[in-house]
């Protein structure tokens, strides 16, 4: 028989305490653990015609049926296919551990473009391969970054399609310019740090921002810099450009409107108490910059001025989408709002219970997105700010359309 | 629960760590390596009372050896009384056997806490970056300013482990005088087995861990080391380096005796000797007890009379 010496029996008067702090320490240990971080991506969807084509965050692209456009408020099966069925799907080929999508695929004709964290460009067929049932075509696969040693550059942002151009920001600090036609590189623009910062394209012009804190804008036809301008911190967000502004936020707290022409500051909001990550919105000449602090800021485009702002209980990461006059608007605190682009009033909202960090993609009345309990779904955004979940699409169970699902809203 | 216990543990731990590591990296010339030293002798400065303690407590415990062999001698068939007594002159010299493992104890959450801010501080996914904004202070811009930190320093990434063994060595190496420094001496056999067994173990181990852990944890226990060491060797003296170095020329050490012990009594007690022959013979060399200790002693005499 085993037989425990009494706590009062350990040597020194420290005994009890002493098996507090070994409790302690194996608490810590769980504690160290569990915070351990893994890339697992947010992929905004792109829509194209009846497919909305996203990444999942079990490291793969889907194409999930989404309807025509008459029939994607309906629950009920159309041409003998569900709403949010796999049309297609896709593994990253990219080392295990990276296989992760952040951007937004890009689409163009019958291909979609995606950029893994894997540091691969794929460019995939729209339609399924005739000759491997639910899968696309591999049209062209590219590895990013530097090509002199074998380190992985990760792309974070989603490539752009520009006319012939296909625009691929890297982390090995370089903007890419590949020849779609020809899958062959055109030019490459260096920054002083990774690009994680969805380049936006404006007559002729491509601008990002680096984690160099620079914002760049650079002539598509050659690559070359037309102007820099350095903010207080580093640039992950995207930007947005409209009226001859370029709109984007930085990780000193700060949206900067800048002029489009020379990089001159116009304006710039400083009230955030966090970064911002995602690009804004320009819609009606209102800014819609969503921040890390979990405030969605609308500005006076023209001005800078704050003309209301909507608080979440979590971080923004993605960007809203605007529904006809209503804003959906995304957050880590697991809620859809819904508000009123007018004057910011808060009309619904729907509890998901898990963080949402993709940007929203809306089409008519419809949003989609990913949420991080490995579901893809859509909601309807009614006319009176009600909104109703469509379909939900799981991606790390066998059946991903689970039949008597209860709608979170 | 763990979630309570996450935000506590993020506030009180990761946090702070992460905005004294930014600042510290703001100040020293954008160097997370220098950063990261500024960290460890911020951290030791703090824990100085602890380590002085400690020593003390380490030097009082080697004072009480003789003694301590004595009893074990005296009462060799009875271990129930060789507790008992052991206990009691623990309680009488104001001496807490694991008093010295205090501030390893304190520095136990600093490195897991360091580990997560390491990983913190230097995100390699865009999720680890959204994560560390929810740990800087808004209302200190230049924490948010110098993100991202370049992590390399020297030879090494701090955010990786060392590719060479020169910083596990380095790990081990420092390790090693640590526990050469604060070891005690044993009391029997088996203490000293431990003792020889722990003089081993911990640097191989902490060895092992360099090799596995981000280097800029590595490089926070080799500064700590060396600053503990420095520390040790200033309250209770250098004798066990000096065997070290002694022993690394090749010269046989002289045999290893407690540094600051009192002239010892190694003649085998009187088993006829009482309990209170033995007080008296502990009260008089007792300058190096806590005066705590003494003044209990006294008010025990006092009251005698």
């Amino acid at each position: 028989m085993i037989r425990f010496p009494r706590l009062s029996r350990l040597p020194g008067r420290l005994g009890p305490k002493a098996v507090g702090v070994v409790l302690l320490l194996l608490l810590l240990t769980t504690a160290a653990c569990t915070q351990i971080n893994n890339p697992e991506g947010w992929s905004a969807g792109a829509v194209a015609g009846e497919s909305l084509y996203i990444g999942t965050r079990e490291g793969q692209v889907r194409a999930l049926y989404i309807g025509t456009p008459d029939s994607r408020g309906e629950m009920t099966a159309a041409e003998n296919r569900e709403l949010g069925e796999t049309v297609w799907e896709f593994d990253l080929r990219g080392d295990e551990r990276l296989r992760a999508v952040y951007g937004t695929p890009a689409v163009s004709g019958d291909v979609v473009y995606v950029g893994g964290y894997d540091g691969y460009l794929y460019a995939l067929s729209l339609a399924p391969d005739p000759d491997l049932p639910r899968q696309p075509k591999l049209i062209w696969q590219e590895r990013v970054g530097r090509g002199l040693d074998d380190s992985v550059y990760p792309i974070v942002a989603g490539p752009v399609v520009s006319g012939e151009l296909l625009l691929v920001a890297s982390s090995d600090g370089y903007l890419y310019a590949y020849d779609i036609a020809e899958q062959d590189e055109v030019w490459r623009f260096p920054a002083g740090d990774k690009i994680w910062s969805r380049p936006a394209v404006d007559g002729g012009t491509a601008f990002f921002g680096s984690l160099d804190k620079n914002v760049y804008a650079v002539d598509l036809e050659d690559g070359s810099e037309l102007w820099r301008y350095e903010t207080g911190g580093a640039v992950a967000a995207g930007p947005t450009v409209g009226d001859g502004r370029v709109y984007i936020g930085s990780l000193d707290s700060v949206l900067y409107a800048l002029d489009a022409e020379d990089g001159r500051v116009v304006w710039r909001f400083a009230g955030s108490s966090s970064w911002y990550w995602a690009e804004p919105l320009v819609v009606g000449g209102v800014v819609l910059a969503s921040s890390l602090d979990g405030t969605l800021y609308a500005l006076d485009a023209a001005t800078g001025d704050l003309l209301w702002s909507v608080a979440t209980d979590g971080p923004i990461v993605g960007a809203p989408a605007v529904v006809s006059d209503l804003i959906a608007l995304p957050s880590d605190d697991g809620r859809i709002r819904v508000v009123r682009l007018r004057d910011g009033t808060q009309l619904d909202g729907c509890n998901l219970g898990e963080g949402i960090r993709t940007s929203l993609v809306a089409q008519d009345e419809h949003v989609y997105f990913g949420v991080r309990d490995n579901s893809i779904r859509s909601v309807r955004i009614k006319p009176n700010g009600n909104p109703d979940e469509i379909w939900v699409h799981v991606t790390n169970e066998d059946d991903p359309l689970p039949r008597g699902r209860a709608s979170a809203c | 629960m763990l979630e309570l216990f996450f935000d506590i543990w993020n506030t009180l731990i990761i946090s702070p760590m992460i905005n004294s590591l930014l600042v510290l990296y703001s100040v020293l010339l954008s160097d997370f390596g220098f950063s990261i030293i500024g960290f460890t002798v911020l951290v030791r400065a703090v824990l100085v009372p602890l380590t002085v303690k400690q020593s003390r407590q380490m030097r009082a415990m080697t004072a009480l050896q003789p003694k301590l062999k004595a009893i074990q001698q005296r009462y060799k068939d009875d271990r129930q009384r060789i507790s008992q007594e052991t206990m009691r002159m623990y309680r009488e010299q104001g001496v807490n056997p694991l008093g010295c493992l205090g501030p390893m104890f304190i520095q136990f959450p600093i490195w897991i806490g360091l580990y997560q801010a390491l990983l913190k501080t230097l995100p390699s996914t865009p999720e680890s970056m959204v994560g560390l904004s929810s740990h800087l202070y808004s209302w200190l811009p230049m924490v948010h300013e110098v993100i991202p930190l370049d992590s390399s320093f020297l030879w090494l990434d701090l955010a990786l482990p060392d590719s060479t063994p020169v910083l596990p060595v380095l790990v081990g190496g420092s390790m090693w005088l640590m526990q050469k420094m604060t070891t005690m001496p044993a009391v029997d056999s088996r203490q000293e087995s431990t003792n020889r067994m722990m003089l081993w173990m911990m640097p191989l181990m902490f060895g092992f861990f360099s090799l596995q852990f981000p280097s800029g944890l590595a490089l926070y226990w080799v500064v700590s080391n060396v600053i503990g060491v420095v520390i040790q060797g200033f309250i209770t003296g250098w004798g066990p380096i000096e065997t070290a170095v002694m022993f690394l020329r090749g010269r046989r050490p002289p045999a290893e005796t407690p540094t600051l012990e009192p002239p010892a009594e190694e003649s085998e007690p009187d088993g006829d000797t009482d309990d209170r022959d033995e007080r008296e013979d502990e009260g008089r060399g007792d300058r190096d007890r806590p005066k705590r200790a003494r003044r209990r002693t006294r008010r025990g005499r006092n009251r005698r009379r």
